[in-house]
């Protein structure tokens, strides 16, 4: 009988409100210690400017964030970020499609190359970054490049560990995306006269659609948080070249600049919510394919 | 437009034998309804027809053309799904004008070639407005009922103008009333294309009503192929009796007397006359069957209690129990018996209708 429209408070019967806030009781105090309340202190400390030892903060204002937000080294810092995303998202999407369609098919043995192309995924940050700071040593690696200590190649060389690293995820989500198309539209496909590549890009493609747009939003909000891989492998440098904004957050607040930080963090925030919420916005509209009834 | 021939097709699934060595002559412009339990081969043979499965052995002809090594996507068939199998992301539009823009066409006997962006929409037109689709055109399958999908199905199918048409179960997703409405669709749009097609189903009443032939199937292994009233009246063996015909045949196991009475089988309780041409050895184990509306109630040979009845409105199913076995009467309301549950009863056939088959092989004697 509760029409879910009318807001809690409003509701006739308070015991009914009651029980729905006991019921919502354990996440509000969960999100509130663990997400609000460090949202609100993060932004309150972007309003005071600490000593190097932080004993002492002193009240510096709004001003704090106009001058960060438009500084050299936070707008580096999102360009550097977005050069990541651009570089470790689509290149991570097209090989996680194209691995996945190879091992969508019923061959002998394909288990074990689905298991070989998905084991990245319980491999650690750390442990990728490792692997590939050994793969790609000037002296000692596979490939003997000097990339993470080049200024124009480092960033690529660490996209090439996220990329490694996220393709198991990948793999796994487009396979199962493959494997949610309904083999009848295949077959309808093919009757209707398509060839395999036309199939793909007429009808599996468009059907993998919704999966895709789902792992771009991951691929990039993975590529925002990104730390361990740029920690380990080359801990922003050559000359900042690697730092991403999380990684200035980090060496501010390690240097003692907290309220620099903090400006930056909600700075960070606000994009990756106007980010998610976009994105959001793009899922809600579009068409679901497929619905209960094929 | 051309005919399909089966000539001992076979196809194995690893050690399954789905279709076991058919041979099949549907001729060209024909209703040809494939009918069998799940598990006969018919899905298997259609498939081989489209091209989605290989032959394993034996040779398929569509027309003259020996198709065992052509590609799906290079035969002139269309095929209507189960699920119809429609492009979710598409409008109804662009669903019927995939086969369009991907195949080739003969124009005015030209050698094919694409159509052209008008071509293809006067040909959308003509074949939404075959089916009643013009107002949906712009619609995702989404938004469209059961019975709309299907005719999107149909129509992505017409569209082709193809040699051959084939449906798999396309009536099984719609409901009863709709099924029936579709029925005489189907058949009207078959006078109309004047094409053949070959349909798949397990529902017998989808057979009889729009076959022009009927093969049955079961086991991987054609069992029968006739039209629906020969097919009805002269089951060539036990399981085409007992497979077509709702409620379906009775069946009683006796031996076959052969004497200066004439045939007759004999049943334990008494002898049911039937009529058997050529000469047939005395004494030889076989089944009567007797369809419900050929059994009646009255004086005869085989005694029984009356378990049930089942009231339709235009005909009656009495039930009987019978030496262990259920045998049904059919009985129009008007000349039934008032016979009631528990009644003890005799039931009689008169032997044009009694068909014979031999116990061991199961084919008809009669």
């Amino acid at each position: 009988m509760t029409d879910p429209k009318v807001p809690l408070w409003r509701r006739r019967r308070p015991r009914e409100a009651g029980l729905a806030a006991l019921f919502l009781a354990p996440s509000a105090v969960i999100f509130s210690a663990f997400f609000f309340y460090p949202i609100g202190r993060i932004v309150y400390l972007g309003l005071f400017q600490q000593n190097q030892t932080r004993t002492k903060q002193r009240y510096v204002g709004i001003q704090q964030y106009t001058d960060v937000l438009t500084g050299r080294d936070f707008t580096d810092g999102l360009a550097i970020t977005l050069k990541y995303v651009a570089l470790t998202v689509p290149a991570g999407l097209v090989l996680g499609v194209l691995l996945a369609v190879a091992a969508h098919r019923q061959l002998r043995g394909i288990k074990i190359f689905q298991t070989i192309f998905s084991s990245t995924v319980a491999t650690s940050v750390a442990v990728a970054s490792i692997v590939w700071l050994v793969l790609i040593n000037p002296t000692v690696g596979y490939f003997k490049v000097d990339w993470l200590r080049d200024t124009g190649m480092a960033l690529f060389g660490v996209s090439l560990s996220s990329i490694w690293q996220n393709l198991g995820l990948t793999f796994i989500i487009v396979l199962a995306g493959l494997q949610a198309v309904p083999e009848e539209l295949n077959e309808a496909a093919t009757i209707d006269g398509m060839g395999p590549v036309r199939r793909f890009f007429t009808v599996t493609l468009p059907m993998l659609s919704p999966t895709l747009l789902f792992l771009v939003i991951v691929l990039t909000v993975f590529a925002f948080q990104a730390f361990a891989q740029i920690d380990i492998l080359t801990e922003g440098g050559p000359a900042r070249s690697t730092e991403t904004l999380v990684f200035k957050i980090f060496r501010h607040q390690q240097g003692g600049a907290v309220g620099e930080g903090s400006v930056m963090a909600v700075g960070l925030f606000a994009i990756t919510f106007t980010i998610a919420l976009g994105q959001l916005m793009l899922i809600e509209r579009r068409v679901h394919y497929g619905s209960s009834r094929r | 437009m051309s005919g399909v021939v089966f000539e001992t097709v076979t196809k194995r699934f690893g050690d399954v034998t789905a279709v076991d060595s058919l041979s099949l002559d549907i001729i060209d412009q024909e209703f040809m309804v494939l009918l069998g339990p799940s598990g006969c081969g018919k899905s298997t043979a259609l498939r081989m027809i489209a091209g989605l499965e290989t032959v394993s052995d034996g040779s398929l002809r569509i027309g003259d053309v020996l198709v065992n090594d052509v590609e799906a996507k290079d035969r002139d068939i269309a095929m209507v799904f189960q699920s119809y199998a429609l492009y979710p992301h598409m409008t109804v539009r662009q669903n019927i004008e995939v086969p369009l823009k991907t195949r080739s066409y003969a124009v005015d006997g030209a050698p094919p070639r694409k159509l052209h962006k008008a071509e293809r929409e006067g040909r959308v037109q003509e074949a939404a407005a075959t089916l009643g689709l013009v107002d949906l055109l712009d619609r995702k399958p989404g938004a469209l009922s059961g019975g709309q999908r299907q005719r999107v199905a149909l129509a992505r199918a017409i569209v082709r103008r193809p040699e051959v048409f084939l449906m798999d179960e396309p009536l099984s997703n719609l409901d009863a009333k709709l099924r029936a409405q579709t029925r005489v669709e189907l058949v009207e749009l078959h006078r109309q294309l004047q094409t053949t097609i070959v349909y798949v189903t397990h529902d017998q009443v989808e057979a009889m009503t729009m076959a022009d032939r009927i093969a049955v199937l079961d086991g991987g292994r054609l069992q029968q192929v006739g039209p629906p009233q020969a097919v009805y009246e002269r089951p060539a063996n036990l399981f085409v009796a007992r497979f077509i015909g709702s409620p379906p045949m009775n069946t009683v196991s006796g031996t076959l007397r052969v004497d200066q009475g004439g045939v007759s089988v004999d049943i334990g309780g008494g002898r049911l006359g039937a009529t058997v041409d050529g000469s047939i050895e005395d004494g030889r184990r076989v089944v009567a069957g007797i369809r419900p509306e050929h059994l009646s109630i009255g004086p005869g040979p085989l005694h029984g209690t009356v378990r049930a009845i089942e009231w339709l409105g235009h005909e009656r199913h009495v039930y009987c129990d019978v030496d262990g076995s259920a045998l049904i009467v059919r009985d129009t309301e008007s000349g039934g018996s008032a016979a009631r549950p528990g009644d003890d009863v005799s039931l009689t056939a008169s032997p044009e209708a009694v068909h014979v088959f031999d116990a061991t092989t199961t084919e008809r004697l009669n």
